[in-house]
């Protein structure tokens, strides 16, 4: 039986083809207006997946940058407290050397070199003090203001801080230490830096002819100082460089995550341009058939 | 032969006959785009002569007229149950799609603005402490992105038992409707009988009757059965739903919220009997299935997100020391593991546990508060895994669903589209056979009429004229 065409299955079957274009036409104009293709989860199972893997490494990627910079600026507060430390022991081993040399003699001379001496202590005291962000970058992970405290009746200073690491995570699995350790930069404790600066004033009040030996206690702390510095360096290098990477790593993740989340515009437009076209034609198609009746030809 | 007054009845048999055949025409070309019409067709029968001969009749063979033996209803009884069952097929699934796709609309994934948006803010927020463990101002900022956090599922939470609610309330009243309907068929099953045994034809209100049971196969995909009387039984899943002029009621029990569909899933039962209807078909079956499993479901994924970030998160805050020293007590809630009750409990900042290190004590002995961060570290290294990980694979699934309902529904409108076109093939009017029809059963009348007027020409010669 041949099948008996009727104008409801006529127009049922264009409604339902004009509805498909309508709904094609309403999908890609969402599209282009939107400038996403997944907008749920159901557009594209495997795409979303992708995609909130990689919105979940951007903002780790960003936070690392964060904490790098955050641990740049932590080393750079100890690179100023280092260089500093530098030239003042360079100092220090310019008027030891004075004073071995000609103060000898010269109680006058080596009473004005120790007040000297004594001021450039303080200072050091100051650098060993150094903080970031209130915290005494030499003192580890403690809590207190300093990390180095003068007993006000003595004049002797002491470690008070500990050997806690300060650290900055700058990438998975890339932990990188930004404080340095008090012992590396002023020695250990009972036998740093203020020990041989109270060496150098106690020779230099009582027993001048050791100066010219404390001379060597000088050049063993200005080798640990440079040493910290270039530890200093390496870090800060370390860090720039996981900084560069994870900018990168974070461009290349928007980069995909946009390939997976976003519109071709391009490709979309000429879709659209396709669809309306087709849209037109079923429009066209339906109102001359539906306009065809055998009325039109009866008298 | 016949006489010639008996003539003039086959031409009045005739003229009845096609005006009749008109009218019919005439109903179906009135309900042309009518739902659920169909069409009919004057059924006419030769009057033949007495085929009995007896002594003093006797047929001389030629008939006596026409005769309208039935106006016809041409319906594919087949293709109208198979339209049914693919109906209810198709409503079932759309209604599971429709489900999927609300869950989908309810977290917003993938963008900026969804719970993995909220995760990860967490988690950046641990890295700010872990950098700066005295900052009050980075303990405070996150503990204000716990709040959120926390907020967020206690939201998505809400959304999933708020479509649950409203699905239950959707079942209700397509429940309702259906016993409403059910007893209308029921009555129109009545006046059927009673129509077609006083002889005549009640196409119409079987039409009216089928468009309700197309209208039950959506809702609650009912089969049917014809019965030799003219009435339509309706069952739904086995049992009779319509039997004759009889209707059955239909109730729905059970969870009235989320959290008890898994212990007591909402049921659909026989009024008078109590006993369980089993129906997957229909907008009812699609409906039970998002009430007891769907949205259950993800329900408890969503709460299982909620119980790992709990878990995990206070499990490392407990291995780590507070601000003050202390060992770090609950972040979250350890009491409230489910997405519509987890809250942040910690509300002191110097309570987030940021170091691992105890506090050491000083040259007094008092005890001086560790400013390491690697605790806050480890919490921050938990970004994209446990609970985010869980997050994710839940969305992801939530997708692949809904995906394939998608595709389903799509498949199930071109079989449904199909089997319209070949329901308004088989049933529907068309037009152009409706004016041919008009115009042969039109000239027909004529003839007919003619054969009168050339009857009355033939009694006029033989009255008026012969023997005057």
């Amino acid at each position: 039986m041949s099948m008996r065409v009727t104008q409801n299955a006529v127009t049922t079957a264009m409604l339902a083809g004009l509805q498909a274009n309508k709904a094609e036409l309403s999908r890609l104009q969402l599209q282009l207006s939107s400038g996403r293709q997944v907008t749920k989860p159901s557009d594209d199972p495997v795409g979303t997946d992708q995609a909130m893997q990689y919105r979940t490494e951007i903002a780790r990627a960003n936070q690392y940058q964060r904490n790098g910079n955050d641990g740049l600026a932590w080393l750079g507060t100890a690179d100023g407290a280092l260089q500093s430390g530098v030239a003042i022991l360079n100092r220090l081993r310019v008027l030891t050397t004075q004073a071995a040399n000609t103060g000898a003699s010269d109680a006058n001379a080596r009473t004005a070199i120790a007040a000297e001496v004594d001021s450039l202590k303080s200072d050091m005291l100051g650098l060993a003090n150094t903080t970031y962000l209130g915290r005494p970058i030499f003192g580890g992970a403690t809590s207190l203001n300093a990390a180095y405290v003068k007993d006000p009746a003595t004049g002797l200073v002491s470690y008070q801080g500990d050997t806690g690491k300060v650290t900055r995570t700058v990438g998975s699995n890339a932990v990188v230490q930004v404080n340095i350790n008090a012992a590396d930069a002023f020695g250990s404790p009972g036998n740093d830096i203020f020990t041989t600066f109270d060496q150098i004033l106690n020779d230099l009040k009582t027993n001048p002819t050791n100066l010219t030996n404390d001379l060597v206690g000088i050049q063993a702390s200005l080798d640990r100082m440079t040493n910290a510095q270039s530890i200093e360096g390496a870090a800060y290098n370390r860090i720039n460089n996981m900084i560069n990477l994870a900018g990168a790593h974070a461009d290349t993740l928007t980069g995909n995550l946009s390939d997976v989340e976003n519109v071709d515009t391009a490709k979309a437009a000429t879709e659209l341009t396709m669809q309306q076209v087709s849209y037109q034609a079923s429009l066209a198609a339906m109102s001359k058939v539906l306009q065809l009746s055998l009325t039109d030809f009866l008298r | 032969m016949g006489t010639e007054f008996g003539t003039i009845g086959t031409a009045l048999s005739a003229l009845q006959a096609e005006r009749k055949a008109l009218e019919v025409t005439g109903q179906n070309i009135a309900n042309a785009s009518t739902a659920g019409y169909t069409r009919q067709r004057a059924v006419m029968t030769a009057v033949g002569g007495s085929v009995i001969p007896a002594m003093y009749s006797k047929s001389d063979g030629v008939g006596a007229g026409v005769n309208l033996t039935d106006v016809q209803r041409l319906q594919d009884a087949f293709l109208e149950q198979r339209g049914n069952t693919e109906n209810g097929t198709l409503s079932n699934l759309q209604s599971m799609q429709s489900t999927l796709s609300d869950i989908e609309n309810s977290f917003g994934e993938p963008g900026d603005g969804g719970l993995q948006a909220l995760l990860s803010s967490y988690w950046n927020g641990w890295d700010d402490v872990a950098n700066n463990p005295g900052d009050a101002a980075a303990r405070t900022a996150l503990i204000g992105t716990a709040q959120s956090l926390a907020t967020g599922l206690n939201v998505a939470a809400g959304s999933l038992s708020s479509q649950w609610k409203s699905s239950r309330e959707s079942l209700q009243s397509i429940v309702n409707n259906v016993n409403g309907t059910a007893a209308n068929i029921a009555s129109l099953n009545k006046a059927i009988v009673a129509a077609t045994s006083a002889g005549n034809h009640p196409n119409d209100l079987m039409d009216q009757r089928d468009l309700l049971i197309r209208q039950l196969s959506t809702q609650i995909g009912a089969t049917t059965r014809v019965n030799s009387d003219g009435s339509t039984d309706v069952f739904v899943g086995g049992s009779a739903l319509v039997s004759g002029s009889l209707s059955r009621q239909l109730t729905i029990g059970g969870a009235t919220a989320v959290d008890q569909a898994t212990t007591n899933p909402v049921s659909l039962s026989w009024a008078d009997t109590g006993q369980v209807v089993n129906t997957a078909s229909g907008q009812v079956g699609g409906l039970l299935n998002a009430l007891n499993s769907t949205i259950p479901s993800y329900a408890s994924q969503l709460d299982a997100v909620a119980a790992q970030l709990v878990t995990s998160v206070n499990a490392q805050q407990g291995a780590g020391y507070d601000l003050t020293g202390a060992a770090g007590g609950a972040f979250f809630d350890p009491a409230k593991t489910k997405a519509a009750n987890i809250t942040v409990t910690l509300t002191d900042p110097n309570g987030v546990a940021a170091s691992s290190q105890p506090p050491a004590l000083d040259a007094n002995g008092n005890p001086v508060v560790s400013l390491d961060g690697s605790n806050a570290q480890k919490l921050a290294n938990f970004s994209g895994t446990g609970a985010d990980a869980l997050y994710r694979q839940m969305i992801v699934k939530l997708g692949s669903e809904s995906q394939s309902a998608q595709q389903k529904v799509t498949t199930q409108q071109s079989v449904v589209q199909q089997i319209q076109q070949s329901r308004d093939s088989a049933a529907g009017v068309d037009l152009d056979e409706e004016q041919t029809n008009l115009i042969t059963y039109q000239q027909a009348y004529n003839a007919a009429a003619k054969f009168l007027s050339v009857l009355d020409s033939v009694l006029d010669t033989l009255i008026n004229r012969t023997l005057v």
